[in-house]
């Protein structure tokens, strides 16, 4: 069904966009124009009274009082002349009327015999459709009827208009949030090494679970190459969330990787990135802390030399082949972003085939177990016990099953890198 | 609640007494990020003298609590007053010498005579 181009208006293109943009079209009842029609039908004494939207091929009714039918097709319909009027278009005696005399809602069942409609005018000049008022008797519309009906018609469009003004409000805001979560989570996917470096002297196996909330997480771990044969470490853990938090993890760990360029000493490196935090700041200027855990790793006959130094960091945990008991490595220091000149001291020790060293941040620790208690150091140690002889990607899936048992409660991100020398 | 209930109670609370110049304030439970809030409000008002944390009945502390003490510390030194802790024992003590805290605030045992 097309309509004669004769009756369509000039700017009809842009019309359809206008009605597009609105987005009122099938949408659902809506008591702000149900109230507009009931109000107009009780005022002009009319049995039928309905807001129309004009679509490319169909007078589609957003609001219809007196009426059953959704839309009708846009060739026999008196509304479709009706926006090409600015002003009310009115039709007093419709079956003697040479204007609708043929028209089959008059000539036809349903009788029509008295309709007035105003257009509903965008600010920008659009005839979206129409308020009309119908009868099956012919009335008479005086000149303060004509602008009542142009009035409830202004009313009509107001609505419209508010309610695309809210739409584009939310709309702009969702745009907002949803490039700042694509950012922070590019920001923090950036942060992540991809996958271990396969590397030849060491066996490393890894996990990371962020917190049940959606926010970016502030664990992160890092592992890069250290002179000819050697490699970095790096557990740490910022505080708060989101990309402020992001961008603090991305200032440390880069500062990490560019200081052990010119070091072998992970405490000094620690200092840098204490100084690094603070450059341009007072004490009390900054708004996040971080706890880091550095280690340097170096092959030495068949056997892996570790310096640590941690910034307020839980501490690395070796379990030496064949022995049952936890050790921690002594690396004491405050966390970074707190004051201006921290002490942070090394430590070093010597990893032997079968030895594992475990970093982790306190998500794993202090996640709560069925009972209550906390997993603790302990919880470690019992699973490191009962993987003894297992690769390292082996010992970190079960360190994560642990977490993922029924009772058991994560609080908090958890990051965790296993060590062995192959 | 007697003393050695208290010793065992997961919730956290902070009883503050004055003594002269000193607030003392006295935390019981586990300090974590439910608590920190109410120990930052109850020690708001603290602007001279000396502020003891005394954690004799504290049996928790973790890195929100860390937070708070480095929240503390650096405010005392923006406002000029004092801050101390006393009477860490156990895991918290650890998580204490684990961040070397008393290097920036001065920590005591909290024995009789003592701050």
């Amino acid at each position: 069904m097309s309509v004669d181009p004769a009756l369509l208006p000039s700017d009809e293109d842009e019309r359809l966009e206008a009605v597009l943009r609105y987005n009122v079209l099938d949408s659902p009842p809506d008591g702000a124009f149900d109230r507009v029609t009931a109000l107009a039908a009780r005022h002009f004494d009319v049995p039928i009274a309905i807001v129309t939207i004009v679509d490319t091929d169909r007078i589609w009714f957003k609001s219809r009082h007196g009426l059953e039918v959704d839309e009708i097709g846009r060739d026999p319909g008196l509304r479709a002349s009706a926006i090409l009027h600015d002003d009310p278009w009115i039709v007093e005696q419709a079956d003697r009327d040479p204007r609708t005399l043929a028209n089959p809602l008059v000539a036809g069942e349903f009788g029509l015999r008295f309709y007035a409609g105003a257009p509903l005018t965008t600010h920008d000049g659009h005839n979206l459709g129409t308020l009309c008022v119908i009868d099956r008797e012919p009335r008479e519309m005086s000149d303060e009827d004509s602008d009542t009906l142009r009035d409830l018609a202004a009313i009509v469009m107001d609505e419209l208009e508010l309610r695309l003004a809210a739409r584009t409000v939310v709309d702009r805001e969702q745009t907002l949030r949803t490039f700042a979560e694509r950012t922070a989570r590019a920001l923090q996917a950036s942060l992540l090494p991809p996958e271990l470096p396969a590397l030849a002297a060491a066996d490393l196996g890894a996990f990371y679970e962020p917190a049940r909330d959606a926010e970016v997480a502030g664990d992160f771990y890092d592992v890069f190459p250290v002179g000819a044969e050697g490699f970095a470490l790096v557990v740490g853990d910022v505080s708060g969330k989101g990309p402020p938090a992001a961008a603090v993890t991305a200032l440390v760990r880069h500062t990490i990787r560019t200081a052990s360029m010119t070091t072998d000493d992970p405490a000094a490196v620690l200092r840098t990135v204490n100084d690094a935090m603070f450059l341009g700041q007072t004490e009390g200027d900054l708004a996040h802390y971080c706890t880091v855990h550095l280690t340097f790793v170096t092959p030495l006959a068949g056997a892996l030399v570790l310096r640590s130094a941690a910034a307020g960091h839980p501490p690395g945990l070796v379990l030496r082949a064949g022995s049952e008991t936890l050790q921690e490595l002594p690396a004491f220091g405050p966390p970074v972003g707190w004051y201006k000149d921290p002490s942070f001291a090394s430590t070093e020790v010597t990893l032997d085939a079968g030895d594992v060293l475990v970093l982790h941040t306190d998500g794993l620790t202090e996640a709560r177990q069925a009972d209550g208690s906390l997993l603790g150091e302990a919880g470690i140690g019992d699973v490191l016990r009962r993987c003894q002889g297992k690769s390292s990607p082996a010992i970190a899936e079960a360190v994560q099953a642990m977490l993922h048992e029924p009772g058991v409660d994560v609080r908090d991100d958890t990051a965790v890198l296993v060590v062995q020398a192959r | 609640m007697s003393e050695e209930n208290a010793a065992h109670a997961p919730v956290f609370r902070v009883e503050v007494r004055q003594e002269d110049a000193t607030v003392r304030a006295i935390l019981y439970g586990e300090l974590d990020m439910v608590g920190t809030g109410a120990l930052e409000t109850t020690l708001g008002g603290v602007r001279t003298g000396t502020c003891v944390l005394d954690m004799r009945h504290l049996t928790f502390l973790d890195s929100a609590g860390i937070h708070v003490l480095m929240r503390l510390d650096t405010r005392s030194r923006a406002e000029g007053w004092d801050l101390a802790i006393t009477g860490a024992t156990g895991a918290v003590a650890r998580v204490l010498a684990l961040c070397r805290v008393g290097d920036r605030i001065p920590i005591t045992d909290g024995s009789p005579g003592t701050a």
